[in-house]
C-alpha cells in the first residue's frame, strides 16, 4: 500500500507535473489528487493491518483500497490500455489469502467505477457514448473470468 | 462460573459489539471520501476547454494540398493532456494513408529568448516526420482557428473548407478509442461523421477573442488591440 502510494506521486510528477494557461503553469491536479487519495487509500489497510493483524476485515478493506489504487493509477496514466492490467495483476494478489470471499469487493469497485463512468461519463473509459452500458458489462465480465480461475 | 467472570464476559461481548459497529462506520466514511473524490477527479478529466470556430476558408501558411484532406493541430508543447492527442494521432494516421496531411502549431513564448520550440519540435517531427511542424508565438494561429485550447484540431477538405473541428481525445490527457477520430477517419474516408465537432480536452493556449477584449478593458471603454482588429 505504501510503495503503490509513492507510485501514484511519482507517476502523477513524471507524467502531469503541470498543468498551463499560455505562460503561465500551475500543480496539476493529479499530483495533489496522488497525494490525498494516495495517501486516504493507503491510511486505513496499513492502520488496519498494523492494530488488529490477521483480522477478517482487514482482508475486504485490502481488497476495496487494492482495487482502487488500479483506478487511480488507470487515471494518472491517461486511461492506458496497459494500466489495466494492474488491475489483473491485483486480483491474483489478493488471490493469495486463498478466500473467493475476499475478490468480492474488488470486484464489485470494478464493476460500479465501470457503470458509473458508463452513466454518468461513457465517453471516459470506451471513446462512444452508444452500447456504454454494454460495454461496462463486458469489462466486468472479464474481471469475473478471472475470479473464477483464481477460486 | 462467578457472577464476577459472567460480568467480564458480557463486557467483553459489549466492547467487541461497539468496536465493529465503530470499524464499520470508519469503513462506510472512508468508502465515502474516496468516491467523493474519484468522482470529483472524473469530473476533472471530462472538464473540456474552450473551442472557438475555425475561419471558413484556411489562412494560414499551411498549403492545402488537391485530393488530401489536411488536419491542423494546435499544441501547447508543456501541456501533459496533449501527449494523448498525439498518441490518437499516431493511431489514427496508418488508417488514413495518405489522405491525410498533418501540421501542428506549437505554442510558443513570444519572446524569443524564452522560446520553447527548439527543444519540443524536435519530438513531434520525429514522431510525424511527414507533418509541417510550426511555431505560433503568443498563439496568434491558434486564436486565429478558435484552438484556444491544446489539442484542438480542424480538418480541411481539400478545397480548403473546415469539415471538423474539435479535440480527439475522450477525456483529459485520456488515450483510447473517441469520437474525434472516429469523425476524422468517416470524412478522410468519405462517410458521414458521427459528429463535426468534438469536445476538446487539454490546457489552455491562448484567451478568445472576447476575454483578450476583456483583458483590454479599462474605465469601462474597451478598446480593440491592434492586432484584433481585423
Amino acid at each position: 500500500m505504501l510503495f503503490q502510494f509513492f507510485a501514484a506521486v511519482g507517476m502523477a510528477l513524471f507524467i502531469s507535473p503541470r498543468t498551463w494557461h499560455g505562460l503561465q503553469s500551475s500543480t496539476h491536479v493529479h499530483v495533489t489528487a496522488s497525494i490525498g487519495i494516495g495517501f486516504i487509500l493507503a491510511a486505513l489497510p496499513i492502520y488496519l493491518v498494523i492494530r488488529n493483524p490477521g483480522a477478517r476485515a482487514n482482508q475486504y478493506v485490502i481488497s476495496t483500497a487494492q482495487l482502487m489504487f488500479s483506478g487511480l493509477f488507470i487515471h494518472l496514466s491517461g486511461g492506458r490500455i496497459e494500466t489495466h492490467f494492474h488491475v489483473f495483476g491485483s486480483l491474483a494478489f489478493l488471490a493469495f489469502y486463498r478466500d473467493w470471499k475476499v475478490l468480492i469487493p474488488a470486484t464489485i469497485v470494478t464493476a460500479v467505477d465501470h457503470m458509473a463512468r458508463a452513466v454518468f461519463w461513457p465517453e471516459s473509459i470506451f471513446g462512444i457514448i452508444t452500447a456504454a452500458p454494454w460495454r461496462a458489462v463486458e469489462h466486468a465480465g472479464w474481471v469475473i473470468f478471472e475470479d473464477i480461475f483464481l477460486i | 462460573m462467578n457472577a464476577s467472570s459472567t460480568i467480564s464476559i458480557k463486557r467483553d461481548s459489549s466492547e467487541s459489539k461497539k468496536s465493529v459497529v465503530l470499524l464499520s462506520i470508519v469503513i462506510i466514511v472512508w468508502i465515502a471520501i474516496l468516491i467523493l473524490l474519484f468522482a470529483k477527479l472524473a469530473m476533472y478529466g471530462q472538464a473540456s476547454g474552450e473551442l472557438g470556430i475555425p475561419p471558413n476558408a484556411i489562412s494560414t501558411d499551411i498549403p492545402i494540398e488537391p485530393d488530401v484532406h489536411t488536419l491542423v493541430m494546435a499544441i501547447h508543447p508543456r501541456c501533459p493532456c496533449s501527449q494523448a492527442s498525439l498518441y490518437e494521432l499516431e493511431r489514427l494516421l496508418p488508417k488514413c494513408e495518405n489522405r491525410l496531411k498533418v501540421h501542428f502549431y506549437l505554442y510558443d513564448s513570444p519572446d524569443k529568448e524564452a522560446s520553447w520550440f527548439a527543444e519540443v519540435s524536435d519530438e513531434v517531427r520525429r514522431r510525424f516526420p511527414d507533418a509541417q511542424v510550426l511555431p505560433d508565438p503568443d498563439g496568434d494561429i491558434a486564436r486565429l482557428l478558435g484552438a484556444y485550447t491544446s489539442g484542438s484540431a480542424v480538418l480541411y477538405e481539400p478545397n480548403g473548407t473546415p469539415v471538423f473541428w474539435g479535440g480527439i481525445t475522450s477525456g483529459r490527457g485520456h488515450a483510447g478509442d473517441n469520437l474525434g477520430s472516429d469523425s476524422i477517419y468517416a470524412i478522410v474516408d468519405n462517410r458521414e461523421p458521427p459528429r463535426v465537432k468534438t469536445l476538446v480536452y487539454g490546457c489552455a493556449i491562448t484567451h478568445s477573442y472576447s476575454d483578450l477584449l476583456l483583458d483590454n478593458c479599462s474605465n469601462r471603454i474597451c478598446e480593440i488591440p491592434e492586432n484584433l482588429e481585423n
